[in-house]
């Protein structure tokens, strides 16, 4: 399961709206992954994706493996709609 | 006079740094040092035992975490209490976790694995750019050092062995530096990295202590403890060895502040009453039997709201009835015949409680939380309830019920207490008579409803936080709906007028017990709405007592009729603000 995303926020995905979607993953059980054009970080970890910058209009992806990938995928996609840092590709 | 003791042969130096928190703080340095955390790094070891010393101080770090983050929530608010939400994020993350368990299995021990693993995010985050992150590395470097410090069996450093008045001296004050702090014997505050935006910062303008922060390394290498300093928390400046000037100038800017509080502190036994002989009950929001000082030095008429669940929070188990009984009795006695509103267990899925085992919800405050769990796990309500009980004959209490949205829920909760009043009557315990019991308004059904509420519940208070988020469908913690977290909307005031005007058919009475309660542009707009007692954090008491002292309750009123008519919450203020035109933009 993967769904392919565009940042629209306006200063870009860093850190502190990043740190949210953690909040967002961590709960579901399938492993989940955002993709950038150079890189694959946990979506479940602060760590990891604390070090992601993204800019306005850069696209990247959510990958999710697992019984729950849909829901999870969904969910992280809500947020991001919903706090105006991304869109669906 | 200055005080001979504060100043000093050497001569004065004055050093720059961050204007982080208001006012004058004069005393001798505190240097607060890290302990020694340090460790021999081994190789060879059995990754199993390892692994099973790291989750034992892992486990006793989250339990830390859970009692740091309740008292931080009780004492300086969501905001500081968010810190810890981050760290019991950060001491689960699983790339953290990998990297601590890859050194293990290679047969390090497990302070050099947690060291090693902690060390590399750490220097990833400080070698950014982007403030946010290097102050997530603060972050990491007192998690480490709480892990590794229960790994070793060396206590962290502690405020608590403080014992003297005394400015505090640190390279930056952790979170859990903070929350071990007494105010009352701090000063002022020092540190040598920091922002407005660092942890230290805002603790320090939490707890009202003058604080210049970042003033570099260097500028601190040179003090010891009992250094004296001033601590200009207005001018962001640190006068280290002050001269006579320097401290007469101090002095007389505490001199200034006092009068300020001296003239608020004259107000104190006062009952709350307005200009034209309204009672307004002014009480104080605590959430332990330590607070009871502190509300009665601001003049609480009463507790407002205490709030059990600290009691419940930090620990792996429940509290028991004893337990729970001293805690309340503690409180009534303490407020000394004052009456005490004690709100029953209000916690759902968003708080850890290991004891109850609660499923995660993706929706706590739309979830099974409160009352809710109280009425479904009797066995833990009972307990509460016959604690209260037990407690009646020690003080005024006044018992409420939280998260009231159906009259039934309402019913089914005084039914428990009435059946614990019972058992406790032929166990031959004696129970005060007439005890009121009321509830919570913070659903809007419960405000929509509250002539049908009323003709049941002996008293309403009106949770405004909740009542907001939920009136609004917005988390005044999500930056991107804050907007809408609008407590003067004239929607929030129809719900709470509604309150109001059922709570008067049966000859009730409201109070507010959230922070609109404390907010001076709210107040007029309450009092006038019908709103008789104001329950606050105790700093907010004085003040908001000298404002109902000089309110005319009939100008509230038309002015509160006015407010329902008008669209938006803009228009509100504004007319608020016409009407009393001495509030302060401060005030706001």
């Amino acid at each position: 399961m993967e769904q392919n995303f565009i940042v629209t926020a306006e200063h870009g995905l860093h850190a502190r709206p990043a740190a949210q979607l953690v909040q967002v993953a961590a709960p579901f059980a399938s492993a989940i992954e955002l993709v950038t054009a150079d890189k694959a970080v946990n979506l479940k970890s602060m760590m990891s994706v604390m070090g992601v910058g993204l800019a306005s209009g850069a696209s990247f992806s959510v990958r999710a493996t697992g019984d729950d990938a849909q829901a999870a995928v969904d969910a992280i996609a809500a947020r991001l709609e919903e706090q105006g840092l991304a869109r669906r590709a | 006079m200055p005080d001979p003791t504060l100043t000093s042969a050497a001569a004065p130096v004055t050093l720059s740094g961050v204007a982080a928190s208001p006012g004058t703080g004069i005393g001798p340095a505190f240097l607060l040092s890290a302990p020694d955390l340090s460790f021999d790094t081994l190789t060879g070891q059995d990754p199993a035992a390892e692994r099973a010393r790291l989750d034992n101080a892992l486990a006793a770090s989250r339990t830390d975490l859970n009692g740091v983050r309740e008292g931080a929530r009780a004492r300086l608010g969501d905001d500081a209490a968010a810190i810890f939400d981050a760290h019991l994020l950060l001491l689960d993350d699983p790339e953290l976790g990998a990297a601590i368990q890859e050194t293990l299995t290679g047969g390090a021990n497990a302070e050099a694995a947690v060291h090693g693993a902690f060390e590399a995010f750490i220097g990833m985050f400080e070698s950014l750019d982007d403030p946010y992150l290097r102050e997530r590395a603060a972050d990491l470097r007192d998690l480490r050092a709480r892990v590794l410090s229960h790994l070793l069996g060396r206590p962290l450093a502690s405020l608590g062995e403080l014992r003297e008045p005394a400015i505090v001296v640190a390279h930056d004050l952790t979170p859990s530096d903070t929350a071990g702090l007494d105010p009352a014997l701090v000063r002022g505050v020092v540190t040598a990295v920091g922002g407005r935006t660092s942890h230290s910062a805002i603790m320090a303008r939490g707890l009202g202590l003058p604080a210049v922060v970042g003033v570099g390394e260097a500028a601190l290498a040179g003090l010891t403890r009992g250094t004296p300093l001033i601590v200009s928390g207005d001018a962001g400046t640190v006068t280290v060895h002050p001269d006579a000037a320097a401290l007469s100038a101090a002095q007389a800017a505490q001199v200034a502040a006092q009068a300020e509080r001296d003239r608020l502190d004259a107000l104190k036994d006062r009952e709350g009453r307005t200009a034209d002989g309204l009672r307004v009950e002014l009480a104080a929001n605590i959430g332990a039997p330590a607070e009871v000082t502190g509300a009665l030095n601001a003049g609480a008429e009463g507790v407002g709201l205490y709030r059990t669940e600290f009691l419940f929070l930090g620990r792996d188990d429940l509290p028991g009835e004893d337990e729970q009984y001293r805690a309340y009795r503690a409180v009534l006695e303490g407020m000394a015949g004052r009456p005490v509103i004690i709100r029953t267990l209000d916690i759902g899925g968003d708080k850890a409680l290991p004891a109850l085992g609660l499923p995660h919800e993706e929706n706590p405050f739309l979830g099974f939380r409160a009352i809710r769990l109280c009425l479904a796990r009797p066995d833990l309500f009972r307990v509460q309830l016959r604690a209260l009980l037990r407690a009646s004959v020690h003080g005024q209490l006044r018992v409420m019920f939280p998260m009231i949205a159906t009259v039934q829920e309402f019913l089914d909760a005084r039914a428990h207490l009435d059946a614990a009043r019972a058992e406790l009557t032929a166990e031959g315990v004696p129970v005060a008579a007439g005890i009121p019991v009321g509830m919570m308004v913070e659903i809007p059904a419960a405000a929509a409803l509250s002539e049908q509420f009323a003709r049941h519940a002996d008293f309403f208070s009106v949770g405004s936080n909740d009542l907001i988020g939920y009136a609004m469908a917005a988390d005044r913690m999500n930056e991107r709906v804050a907007n809408l977290y609008q407590p003067l909307n004239p929607a929030v005031l129809t719900l709470i007028a509604l309150t109001c005007q059922g709570a008067a058919r049966h000859g009730k009475w409201v109070g507010v017990c959230g922070e609109m309660a404390g907010d001076p542009l709210a107040l007029p707009l309450l009092v006038g709405l019908g709103v008789t007692e104001l329950s606050m954090s105790a700093p907010a008491l004085l003040p908001r007592r000298e404002q109902v002292l000089n309110l005319n309750a009939a100008q509230a009123r038309e002015l509160a009729a006015h407010a329902l008519t008008l669209s938006h919450a803009a228009e509100v203020e504004a007319a608020v603000r016409a009407a009393y035109p001495d509030l302060t933009p401060a005030d706001a």
